[in-house]
């Protein structure tokens, strides 16, 4: 699968919307991502505001390239929802890499934005959209055609990585 | 993906900064295990100097206690308003007594002491807590030298 091998962190966008359609696609392989139990714990906040978009770029150092992008989404997981409570990272995660594929395979370019990884990315995104208790914020993933950077193949193989059989 | 950590990562692998942090909660925690003595820990350390040691040259405290002349004199001043302890200048030279009031605090000052030695003692192991200090105290000595350096450079 070519999306696989050429998906890089694009963080440079065109001036230029993301269509409509293409965004329903994001979101519909978002939703088809593997979950503990099927709980499906997802939740998405779709940006393409610019004032928002500004907004949302403040969060942290790493996060100005969603100032740029045509479409941010907003991943939160519902704790409502939960049967693994433990596993709604790896949930959301998933569905993560789903969006971040289908936006190669649509010729967007896409970088994923760690929110759960710290907590005052927490506190901003839940400021920000007054979130109850029980929604969660995980990530933010900035979306565009890409400017200047493209997804191409970059070997990132290393045989060492892998272990047949045993550890050593 | 891109991400920051959480700051507190970040500040806790700066010695400073988890110096200044140890210190303000450790602080805290002790002001309130001395007040049975009415004395604030600094107060009550000197106090206890005096006790150990009658007859103390006030110089010799400053050493002890880390604290500019200034300071001393200023504690030593308020130990004595309360009479706690006594001063006998002779000279330049300024030398602390005890008294019997400041005495029949020093079990109080050693029971605040244990209290608060308690309050880490099942934290650390004794071993830990003796390295720790030994950590802590060449760090105070080596930086002291430095800086008595940099005030020779600047004069």
């Amino acid at each position: 699968m070519e999306e696989i091998f050429n998906r890089r962190s694009i963080r440079k966008f065109q001036d230029r919307p993301v269509e409509k359609e293409k965004i329903d696609k994001l979101l519909r392989a978002a939703m088809q991502a593997p979950s503990a139990a099927n709980q499906q714990p997802w939740e998405f906040i779709v940006v393409e505001d610019k004032d928002t978009l500004n907004t949302l770029s403040e969060m942290s150092l790493y996060s100005k390239s969603v100032a740029g992008s045509g479409v941010t989404l907003v991943l939160l997981a519902n704790s409502n929802d939960f049967k693994v409570s433990t596993a709604w990272q790896q949930d959301l995660g998933a569905a993560a890499q789903n969006i971040l594929l289908e936006a190669t395979h649509l010729e967007l370019g896409a970088v994923w934005l760690g929110v759960a990884t710290a907590d005052s990315a927490v506190e901003y995104i839940k400021d920000l959209y007054r979130l109850p208790e029980h929604i969660k914020p995980f990530a933010l993933i900035a979306i565009g055609y890409p400017d200047g950077q493209k997804n191409e193949f970059v070997d990132r193989y290393r045989a060492q990585k892998v272990h047949y059989e045993k550890w050593q | 993906m891109d991400t920051i950590q959480n700051t507190d990562n970040q500040l806790n692998d700066c010695l400073f900064f988890s110096s200044c942090k140890l210190s303000r909660i450790i602080g805290k925690m002790a002001e309130d295990e001395f007040k049975i003595t009415g004395l604030s820990p600094s107060h009550a350390f000197l106090l206890h100097i005096v006790n150990k040691n009658d007859g103390i040259h006030q110089k010799k405290i400053g050493e002890l206690l880390h604290m500019t002349p200034s300071t001393i004199t200023r504690f030593i001043e308020k130990l004595e308003n309360k009479g706690f302890i006594r001063r006998k200048s002779e000279g330049k030279n300024v030398y602390i007594f005890t008294t019997e009031k400041g005495l029949l605090l020093q079990p109080d000052i050693a029971k605040a002491w244990r209290n608060v030695y308690g309050l880490y003692a099942d934290i650390l192991t004794s071993e830990e807590s003796e390295q720790f200090v030994a950590i802590v105290n060449k760090l105070i000595s080596k930086l002291e030298e430095k800086n008595r350096v940099n005030i020779k450079i600047q004069i």
